[in-house]
């Protein structure tokens, strides 16, 4: 039992911090309008080595923790989630594809309970350009699909590429080995609860600091206790979401995925909760782009599309309760 | 990090495990019949002392804190532990545990080595099981603790207690009671100060004894204080420090407070088990149609649980390496307890019309549970106080902080 981080992962995720709020925060609203992260962010990013950090299989030298890991994620994404996103992409996504022992270039990663029935086109999925789309089902079935992309206009995550995808051809198709099937969901969604915790924790921030300078009825709404009590609610849910993905990645440390289903869980209920919160809490403000809150409250939501989403998460999540 | 219980804590964890399936359990559903407590001289309560368990397990406080190795000790996380552990046998029973308790707790933070020995060395004897009592809370002062009344006159070496105290656990079998009151009610805050009040004094009486709606097994007492002298050894705070009084109140219960959640993650646990095992006999078969929307709602309390579990500990951990965790504590405690009702409530719901007679578990757990989330500041004080750190929540009307205990 014991919940600190050694010198070492906190440089880390210091460096993570560093990244985020230099190259990501301020160019939030510009790489939203592009739909996409220029070559020089990847590039940077790639230079800070915090990318390898994904794969301790690959990089030996650097054998930083799943907990300082997903500490860094989460503090990329309270900069921008849709970035982060789009990172993990590059960063991760490869070395995920070659431990399933698929070749190439890997563009996104979908999770379907059968990947025989699945329906084809995909209406939304971040691909960042890219056109290979890896597909992993229940059973293990993988298969890497070749497809047809029309960049689309979408709720959020613009930053990451969001895109129609239709099936050309499966490129490669095969059996993926349980533990390594396993690993991928898991990764996934604990990478993915990250990048939810980190918008919460941002969108509380936010909220935090506006109620404070913002009055009404003569006093600052922070002393309103219909206000504060708002606060704490959030808060209490980004403390939840932060320890389940710290627990979930001590676990994927020695190869037990059993954790990262309930953060993904536990962070999609808790985000879209504290983004809507930190919305409301602005008021009208908060509904306009002039803040972020209404970005990331509408990033959470689409995030949470994502790797199967809810309902197959909780189809993981409730195998063996009864 | 490592999120994986201490091993040292494992036989100390079967202990309380076997002694809550043999008599925890099995008593606290007497007691709930009954409508009242186990006795003082019940035998029960001569049995644990010998088997060397104390109430709230803060026995260990009075140690410093850190080994000869330079490292934390576990004591809080080992309290949550326990806690959670006794109180998925039964809560009630666990709090009437003989022990120096949540009374005993401000003197071994705050209490000169005479106190100690006069007032905690006592619980080491086996002659008879002993317990303390937290006076706090007043008939007019719940959550508004600046507003309690209790009044403390000091006259020579003595000091004089006038006042009442409610809702004070073990309070009429106590030995004595740490008893919260104030020099002059105008300080505010800054009049506090505890003291400890031993129940042969004179003028100390128990009013009476709460019939209340769970946690039947814990004896919840009225107290009151009519012209009680005390000698002024039996301070707990210096008058001469403005606030100490009041801050040792908030370091108690920082320390208590991941304990409480843990409790209401014991019951939480407790009522999961009983839904679990009423689904997996009764949702097969013809009953088959409800188990994957059972299943969903399982896991999800499930999940529940263990995030407030890992709040708990996470609070505790800050709490033995002597971290601020104020902050954590309240977090802790205001998620734990509405997600253990909740748990309660799903089992309730799970085992339809089964789990609305008295005959089953589920129902006494669903009445014990709710009391999580008023004991030791309520959910409300807790987000009062979450706020006011974060956001530096104040209600101007009435100067109030936010620094509220419960």
């Amino acid at each position: 039992m014991d919940f600190s981080l050694t010198e070492e992962e906190r440089m880390v995720v210091q460096m993570a911090g560093q990244f985020a709020d230099g190259e990501l925060a301020p160019s939030m609203r510009t790489h939203e309008s592009a739909s996409t992260l220029p070559q020089e962010i990847l590039t940077a990013f790639e230079e800070t080595g915090i990318g390898l950090l994904g794969a301790p299989d690959i990089d030996p030298e650097m054998p930083v923790s799943f907990a300082a890991r997903v500490q860094a994620v989460e503090r990329l994404a309270q900069a921008d989630g849709a970035a982060a996103l789009q990172l993990w992409r590059s960063a991760w996504l490869p070395p995920l594809a070659t431990s399933l022992g698929i070749d190439g270039p890997v563009h996104a990663l979908v999770l379907v309970r059968d990947r025989a029935i699945m329906s084809w086109p995909l209406h939304f999925l971040p691909v960042g350009g890219g056109d290979r789309v890896l597909v992993l089902d229940d059973a293990g079935s993988i298969g890497l699909a070749h497809v047809e992309t029309t960049p689309t206009r979408a709720l959020g995550l613009s930053a990451a590429g969001p895109a129609a995808c239709a099936l050309l051809e499966w490129s490669q198709e095969g059996t993926a080995e349980a533990q390594a099937g396993d690993m991928a969901r898991a990764t996934a969604r604990l990478w993915g609860a990250a990048i939810l915790t980190g918008i919460a924790a941002a969108s509380l921030t936010h909220a935090s600091a506006y109620v404070q300078e913002r009055e009404s009825f003569g006093k600052p709404l922070s002393n309103h206790q219909g206000i504060a009590f708002m606060i704490s609610d959030m808060a209490m849910r980004v403390a939840g979401m932060r320890i389940m993905c710290a627990k979930a990645a001590w676990h994927q440390e020695s190869g037990d995925t059993c954790a990262s289903t309930d953060a993904w869980l536990e962070c999609i209920e808790g985000g879209l909760f504290v983004t809507s919160h930190a919305v409301q809490l602005l008021g009208g403000h908060g509904y306009t782009r002039d803040h972020p809150v209404e970005k990331w409250m509408r990033d959470t939501r689409a995030l949470s599309l994502l790797w199967g989403g809810v309902d197959l998460a909780l189809d993981d999540a409730a195998r063996g309760e009864i | 990090m490592d999120f994986s219980m201490p091993k040292s804590f494992d036989s100390l964890r079967q202990m309380i495990h076997f002694l809550g399936r043999e008599r925890l359990r099995p008593l606290g559903l007497e007691a709930d019949a009954m409508g009242h407590a186990l006795p003082p001289d019940h035998p029960f309560f001569s049995e644990v002392l010998e088997m060397g368990l104390t109430g709230g397990f803060a026995g260990k406080m009075d140690k410093p804190r850190a080994d000869d190795d330079g490292r934390a000790r576990k004591t809080v996380r080992r309290a949550v532990v326990m806690a959670e552990e006794a109180a998925y046998w039964d809560r009630g029973m666990a709090t009437s545990l003989p022990g120096p308790g949540l009374g005993g707790a401000p003197i071994m933070m705050m209490g000169t080595p005479d106190q100690k020995e006069r007032f905690l060395h006592p619980f080491k004897e086996k002659d008879r099981p002993r317990w303390a009592g937290f006076g706090m809370t007043e008939p007019s002062a719940g959550s508004d603790v600046a507003r309690i009344r209790t009044r403390l006159r000091f006259e020579g070496d003595e000091i004089v207690v006038n006042g009442a105290k409610c809702f004070i656990s073990n309070g009429a079998r106590a030995d004595f009671i740490t008893v919260w009151g104030t020099e002059n009610p105008a300080l505010g805050r800054a009049g506090h100060r505890a003291v400890i009040v031993p129940r042969d004094t004179p003028g100390f009486s128990v009013v009476g004894v709460e019939h209340k709606m769970g946690l039947n097994a814990s004896e919840t007492a009225t107290l009151s204080f009519e012209e009680c002298r005390v000698p002024l050894s039996n301070l707990l705070t210096p008058r001469d420090q403005t606030r100490e009084g009041f801050k040792g109140a908030m370091k108690t219960l920082n320390m208590t407070r991941p304990i409480v959640a843990g409790m209401a993650v014991g019951i939480g646990r407790a009522a999961y088990d009983e839904a679990s095992r009423f689904a997996k006999e009764h949702f097969t078969g013809p009953s088959a149609w409800r188990s994957s929307r059972v299943a969903d709602r399982l896991a999800r309390i499930r999940r529940k649980l263990d995030l407030a579990r890992m709040l708990a500990w996470k609070s505790a951990w800050e709490a033995d390496h002597k971290e601020p965790n104020q902050l954590s504590a309240a977090i802790a405690k205001a998620t734990a307890a509405p997600l253990a009702l909740e748990a309660a409530s799903l089992g309730i719901e799970i085992l339809g019309l089964a789990g609305g007679a008295s005959d089953h578990l589920i129902e006494k757990l669903y009445r014990d549970v709710k009391a999580l989330d008023i004991v030791e500041g309520t959910g409300q004080i807790q987000r009062v106080i979450i706020a006011r750190k974060l956001i530096g929540f104040s209600d101007e009307r009435t100067g109030n902080q936010g620094e509220s205990h419960g």
